[in-house]
């Protein structure tokens, strides 16, 4: 690892031309290689809650793992401020382990990334065991801490994890990862996969966790109106390129890459009155094979799309004070 | 005149666990061209009633009782092979979640819209009905020579919708088909189902957990929770003003981008096959009364089209 | 501990499952049955090789239940005894006179006919006089100087030569059947035409001894054909006895092998699907390689070689063994590797041995507690095919060897049926239960989670 490389103080993890392609097959059958991540430069601010949005199938999730590095970036360079001391985690770096506390995840399904046959202490315990909290009084009492953080009760350490419900165990989740006091957390679609009911729980408690412990909070999420409530700033993911980023109010509001504004538009809003009307959707049918495309993936659906727009990649345009988009109409 | 009448129908699921009222003596009305949404969270039964009004459910799941009227015919009581024959994908289709992937990979598109037709004895010209259906979904007549797998999922859900329109049904059913693909596919198969509902006076019935998705195609909405319907009305008062204490909450929780905030609902749903004495959402509710626990209360007519049942009212 | 609550719930899930409770009780059964034979039995199993020891027995005989089908024709084995009177003693010899009076009334005479004689000093000589119902008589005697045993091909020439001046000649096979017959038989030419004399018998057994010998035990014998609850082989051994003393030797070698072949297996298997990468396709490709060996060939070669006892047999299999658990536990652990929890223990920084013993290790252990115990009737028939081939562990009675035995006395041939019946019937046995447990111990792991 080496410690060069620019970055802002006030910038607490950044990534330059990150890639992450995934090839399949090679020895007899035809190489097929997918661009999961494919050239994202992204900031993220110290204590700034940044939603990364985009369907399925978008890179979002990968460019979380690798952000945290559990995922080997193809090409490009995450820089990570630690302490003003910034560290440059490139294809060629090790996995960085003491650095391992202080990048945290919270998985998407709460029944698979806990075992369920755990006791819920030993889930909390082992971690800080491993962490060189040798202290069992220590222990128990960052324990104690985290779940008062989440809200759960003390009494549920002697439960087993299969006792607990679904909001229960992403609660316990967020705990573990807490419990490691990191400075950056992926969150990766932490509600989806939960009742409606639950989400503006869990939603809520990130957002009073990142107010009251400052740390840094990489949302990932495919609902936008969620996006909304947690954000102080968007990036829109599409086919592995970030098509624009900024204040999380300003990009919902006043969208300006024809891929987030068609989003906004076919996204369902509580509209009644709206029950005959068709929806303007403006978005062609796909009928390019998407390794023809050499500038913007959004080429083959795009209304506006022009030849520039299928030979070269958009330059990132600064529109305003925090607002960037990646669009040759700018 | 409602072209589809429901009443008093219960589907229970015979388990070691006990017996699950998974459909608890629900009543709905449909009439002609018009869309009504069932909306509920996981759990609320509204699967197994679209599943129940196609008589698809399997042991240990049981139909106990109620009526069915369609023209005022009770279709519950026909047997299996005459509501095969007459129903069944002719009179009332349904698509599901899973849809886009009910197609068998080995054979083309085509022919298994034709062999659909060949089943229910369809009379006229099996290809040029294909292509008709496939232009009835915006879908190129090419698609009829393609494998499932050359298909995009937005685009194999839009042949399965023509293939359950195959024969013409007057009602179709939608079990949460769009949950599974993008935004954008989801606004665009929405925009058909409402040309659908317009050029060929299709009346459908639309189910999912997604409330915000409801308001933008329902008519009118029922809301299901643990297996009985708790308000029901016309979409556009019901979410102005909704009267049922769940019904509040759960506008509340829907997620809106219209909104910064959303809330939950404490509590769990209660375990079907133990259903607390009383109203079935009487241990979460705000406002339960003493009343709330001990009888449960009937699904009233309080204004207009606008059933609820509830004691507060 | 999750395993806590884990190893209690197997249980009551094999214990409300009826085919594992009763797998569970007959396996207990076996066991005490087990303990018995090694506590009560003990010597005799030493003495199992030893022909002397079952002289008194009765050969070839069949089950004894047999003769309530036909009392006439089945029976068991008459043993008389008497005081021995002494005639004459002298400085240079004693002579005793033991008399034996019985009545026979089967239609076929004895199997064979024993003078069980135990003195204080080797007998010099003896002489019988034999008296049938209808006063015709024979005498008897010995060739060479008379052991303990005495039986019917001992007097042989004796009964020879009362043949041949009843009938004229001497058939050319002599069976102790037919010395029998000769004894039981009317006087004539129809001594040896199978139809006996029912009546009283008279034995008359004249002992000389050197002086002062004293007859310690006298018996004799009229063997039947049928004995014990299983009847006995060529030797005399009762086939019960057989069972019972292979059971504990089938049981140990079934339980070991499947054990130690298990437990391997699922640790290699296991750590290799855990690890992945190179250590893991080295792993596999030797897995794969063990398991094509035939087993049976490489075992029946390296048995003849080492001539092992019971453990080293037990290990022996085991090795052949090992790979088939070991491929199942490899795709268990590469499934469990799949689940988002081991990811999550690895972001939060816990080292990946600790991650294999929280999540892999308890998700193993019901396979392999099924396994081990579907995997004793496999073991079970391995060992007791090896012992019917002639590679039974030193010193040991097992079901194989009775097996063996009863092929190269051709059995089958003879219509001793159950020499080879019975101890099949027990592999067989012993196999169910296991099979019933393991079988509920699967349903419980593959029902409830």
């Amino acid at each position: 690892m080496s410690h060069a490389g620019y970055i802002d103080s006030n910038v607490l993890i950044k990534t330059e031309g990150l890639k992450v392609y995934f090839v399949k097959g090679g020895f007899l059958s035809e190489k097929q290689i997918t661009k999961a991540v494919d050239g994202v430069d992204m900031k993220i601010n110290k204590g700034e809650v940044m939603a990364l949005v985009g369907e399925s199938g978008s890179g979002k999730t990968t460019l979380g793992r690798a952000m945290i590095g559990l995922q080997k970036p193809t090409d490009g360079k995450i820089i990570y401020n630690r302490d003003n001391n910034p560290i440059i985690i490139t294809p060629k770096t090790k996995i960085i382990k003491h650095i391992r506390k202080e990048l945290q995840m919270v998985y998407q399904d709460p029944y698979s990334s806990i075992d369920p046959y755990m006791k819920v202490y030993d889930a909390l315990s082992m971690p800080l065991k491993y962490a060189k909290i040798k202290n069992k009084e220590s222990i128990n009492k960052k324990i104690e801490e985290v779940l008062n953080m989440v809200g759960l009760p003390l009494d549920l350490i002697n439960n087993y994890v299969f006792q607990l419900s679904g909001g229960q165990r992403q609660r316990l989740s967020i705990a573990r990862a807490l419990s490691l006091d990191p400075r950056f957390l992926v969150a990766d679609e932490p509600v989806t996969m939960l009742d409606a009911s639950l989400k503006g729980e869990i939603v809520d408690l990130l957002k009073k966790i990142n107010k009251k412990t400052g740390i840094t909070i990489l949302f990932i999420t495919h609902e936008l109106p969620i996006a909304k409530i947690i954000a102080n700033r968007i990036s829109v993911m599409y086919k592995g390129k970030i098509v624009e980023s900024g204040r999380a109010q300003t990009v919902l509001t006043d969208p300006l890459h024809p891929y987030t504004q068609v989003l906004l538009e076919a996204y369902p809003k509580i509209n009644p009155e709206s029950k005959d009307t068709i929806k303007t959707i403006k978005v062609k049918e796909s009928n390019i094979s998407a390794s023809k495309i050499k500038g913007c993936p959004f080429y083959d659906r795009c209304p506006f799309a022009t030849q520039k727009c299928l030979e070269k990649m958009p330059d990132i345009k600064s529109i305003s004070s925090d607002h960037e988009v990646a669009c040759w109409l700018y | 005149m409602p072209l589809l009448s429901v009443r008093d129908f219960s589907i229970h699921f015979y388990t070691p666990k006990g017996v699950r009222k998974a459909v608890d003596r629900v009543n709905l009305d449909l009439s002609k061209k018009e869309v009504i949404g069932i909306a509920g969270e996981s759990g609320s039964g509204k699967s197994t009633l679209a599943m129940g009004i196609m008589r698809l459910i399997t042991p240990p799941g049981k139909i106990v009782g109620g009526k069915i009227l369609f023209n005022n015919e009770d279709i519950l009581s026909y047997n299996e092979g005459k509501f095969n024959k007459e129903i069944r994908w002719k009179k009332i289709s349904m698509i599901f979640q899973g849809s886009m992937n009910g197609f068998t990979p080995v054979f083309k598109i085509g022919q298994q819209i034709e062999e659909v037709l060949e089943i229910h004895e369809y009379k006229g010209n099996f290809k040029e009905r294909v292509n008709e259906l496939l232009k009835m979904v915006e879908l190129d007549p090419s698609v009829s020579d393609k494998y499932p797998h050359e298909l995009s999922g937005g685009m194999r859900q839009r042949a399965f919708i023509a293939m359950a329109l195959a024969l013409n049904p007057e009602i179709l059913i939608c079990d949460e088909p769009t949950t599974a693909l993008d935004v954008i596919t989801q606004a665009k198969i929405i925009n058909l189902l409402k040309t659908l509902k317009k050029d060929l006076g299709l009346s459908i019935i639309f189910i999912t957990h997604d409330l915000a998705l409801l308001s933008e195609i329902s008519d009118r909405l029922y809301i299901m929770y643990a297996g009985g319907i708790m308000e029901s009305g016309y979409s556009l008062d019901l979410y102005k003003n909704p009267k049922h204490p769940y019904t509040q909450l759960l506008m509340d929780s829907i997620a809106d981008i219209n909104k910064d905030y959303i809330k939950g609902i404490p509590g769990f749903m209660p375990d079907l096959a133990n259903l607390p004495k009383g109203c079935r959402f009487s241990d979460r509710c705000p406002y339960a009364m003493d009343i709330c626990k001990q009888k449960e209360p009937e699904l009233k007519r309080i204004e207009g089209d606008r059933y609820v049942s509830c004691w507060l009212y | 501990m999750a395993a806590e609550t884990g190893i209690k719930l197997y249980l009551n899930t094999i214990l409300k499952n009826k085919s594992g409770l009763i797998g569970l009780l007959m396996i207990i059964i076996f066991v005490a049955l087990s303990i018995y034979a090694v506590t009560a039995y003990s010597n005799v199993n030493n003495e199992w090789k030893n022909g002397m020891y079952w002289e008194s027995y009765p050969k070839n005989a069949m089950p004894y239940w047999m003769s309530y089908f036909n009392p006439q024709k089945i029976f068991g084995t008459e043993t008389l005894t008497t005081k021995p009177s002494l005639l004459y003693s002298s400085s240079n010899y004693y002579i005793y006179q033991l008399n034996y009076n019985f009545t026979w009334s089967k239609d076929k005479p004895p199997t064979d006919v024993i003078f069980y004689i135990k003195s204080s000093t080797p007998m010099e000589s003896i002489q019988i006089l034999w008296i049938k119902p209808d006063g015709t008589n024979i005498t008897l005697s010995t060739t060479s100087q008379p052991s303990s045993y005495t039986d019917l091909i001992s007097l042989s020439s004796s009964i020879k030569s009362y043949m041949s001046e009843q009938i004229g000649y001497v058939p050319p096979t002599v069976t102790p059947q037919l010395l029998s017959q000769s004894l039981f038989g009317y006087e004539g030419k129809g001594l040896l035409n199978g139809t006996i004399e029912k009546g009283l018998y008279k034995v008359q057994v004249t002992i000389v001894t050197s002086p002062n010998t004293k007859i310690l035990i006298n018996k004799l014998y009229l063997e039947g054909n049928a004995y014990g609850l299983f009847g006995t082989d060529i030797y005399g051994r009762p086939i019960d006895l057989g069972i019972l003393l292979g059971l504990p030797n089938a049981l140990e070698i079934g339980l070991l092998t499947s054990i130690i072949s298990v437990i391997g297996g699922v640790i290699i298997g296991g750590i290799s699907g855990f690890l992945g990468g190179k250590t893991d396709s080295a792993m596999n490709w030797v897995t794969l390689v063990i398991l094509v060996l035939p087993a049976l060939p490489f075992l029946v070669v390296l048995s003849y070689v080492m001539r092992p006892n019971l453990l080293l047999e037990a290990l022996l299999i085991a090795f052949l063994s090992w790979p088939f658990y070991a491929i199942i536990a490899r795709s268990a652990a590469q499934s469990i590797k799949n689940m988002t929890f081991v990811e999550a223990d690895k972001v939060l920084g816990i080292p990946s041995y600790r991650t294999f013993f929280t999540h892999f290790m308890p998700r193993l252990t019901p396979f392999a507690i099924a396994y081990t115990a579907l995997g004793v009737p496999g073991a079970i028939i391995l060992v007791e095919t090896l012992s019917f081939l002639g590679l039974t562990p030193a010193g040991l009675v097992t079901w194989g060897s009775i097996l063996d035995s009863a092929e190269s006395n051709f059995a089958a041939v003879n219509g001793w049926w159950w020499w080879i019946l019975f101890p099949g019937l027990m592999i067989i046995l012993v196999s169910i239960p296991f099979v019933m447990i393991g079988f509920s111990i699967e349903k419980a792991v593959f029902g409830g989670k």
